[in-house]
């Protein structure tokens, strides 16, 4: 009786896929027969901002209310997983016995951190060219994640005191867009409307918050994943 | 169009995300295909951008790929903490409860 119930599951489970696929299927196929895209209006607005990556621009400027509401989204995960990864708070300062075994020694201390420098110069190459070529602050901020993963791995339980040291980087991209957004609120009378003659210096400064932001988040996350568990024990 | 290649290869991913998530029991495993499944949606939106021959790439889709990448690992990140926890605290009841006596 279980396993009929089981395999009905499994037979709607394919049918809701499929239908899925289907459905997307044709959408995709509709959407490059009739729409022209959104290419050329990004193309002539890129002045206003003048940034020369239109990706940027669409992050920043035009689609700024997305990468504000995303960064806001990154905070609450944040956020509920540090308070879900131990009871009290002593346990986030003090390293877990679970963070001890399995994750001393799983990376070489040594490689993690001779791999710390050559990303962070990645990471700091991205975040500079991001505004004129491809690159930004979302994918500078994964680089100096996974270099920070790295050396978590490598030196174990006491990343963990310097993880939680960070905890003010979190809310930063928050706050600089908020910040950036009521000040060209003040000038052009629109929350988050850069003016053409500061679009680029403000872009640079939520860009710097932001990479910031989204590393130490997702290092922090990637802590909270290790400390969490092991409780009952 | 360049890319229908990995719009049918992103469909075929998602498909098997959204066979896995309801019929995977287990929670890593439903995790693990949402992965699938967001890999999938990614790939589409990636591809989608192509707009054939001597045209620009469209900026937006590619945006929005960038904005969920990130979404997605924290996302990940904090269903794993809730799996795990939801774990402990099967593994040891008592002290939970001790714990809310406390608290309340």
């Amino acid at each position: 009786m279980k396993r009929r119930h089981h395999s009905l599951e499994g037979w709607l489970a394919l049918l809701a896929g499929l239908l899925a696929l289907g459905l997307v299927a044709a959408g995709v196929l509709a959407y490059q027969a009739d729409s022209p895209g959104l290419q050329d209006l990004v193309v002539r607005s890129l002045a206003q901002t003048r940034v020369d990556n239109p990706v940027t621009a669409v992050l920043l400027d035009f689609r700024g209310y997305d990468t504000l509401l995303e960064m806001g989204v990154l905070l609450l995960a944040w956020l509920t997983a540090s308070t879900l990864s131990g009871p009290s708070h002593e346990r986030l300062v003090r390293p877990s016995a679970r963070l001890e075994s399995p994750v001393d020694g799983s990376v070489d201390r040594m490689l993690a951190r001779l791999l710390l420098a050559p990303l962070l110069l990645v990471a700091a190459y991205l975040l500079w060219r991001g505004t004129d070529a491809p690159g930004g602050a979302l994918q500078a901020g994964a680089v100096v994640a996974a270099a920070a993963v790295a050396w978590q791995l490598g030196s174990g339980a006491e990343s963990s005191v310097t993880v939680r040291r960070g905890y003010w980087l979190a809310p930063a991209a928050l706050g600089v867009f908020l910040l950036a957004g009521v000040a060209v609120a003040v000038v052009t009378g629109t929350f988050l409307n850069h003016p053409q003659f500061a679009a680029r210096e403000v872009m640079m400064a939520i860009e710097v918050a932001t990479a910031a932001s989204v590393a130490y988040i997702l290092a922090a996350l990637f802590a909270c994943v290790l400390n969490a568990g092991g409780n009952g024990k | 169009m360049t890319g229908l290649g990995y719009v049918v290869v992103g469909l075929v991913l998602a498909a098997m995300g959204i066979w896995g998530v309801v019929v995977l029991a287990h929670p890593l495993r439903k995790l693990l295909a949402l992965n699938i499944l967001g890999s999938g949606v990614f790939l589409v939106l990636v591809a989608v951008a192509d707009r054939g021959a001597g045209q620009a790439v469209d900026p937006v889709p590619h945006a929005l790929v960038l904005t969920g990448l990130v979404v997605a690992v924290s996302a990940t990140a904090l269903g794993l903490v809730l799996m795990l926890r939801s774990d402990d605290d099967r593994a040891a009841p008592s002290r939970d409860q001790s714990d809310d006596k406390g608290v309340g």
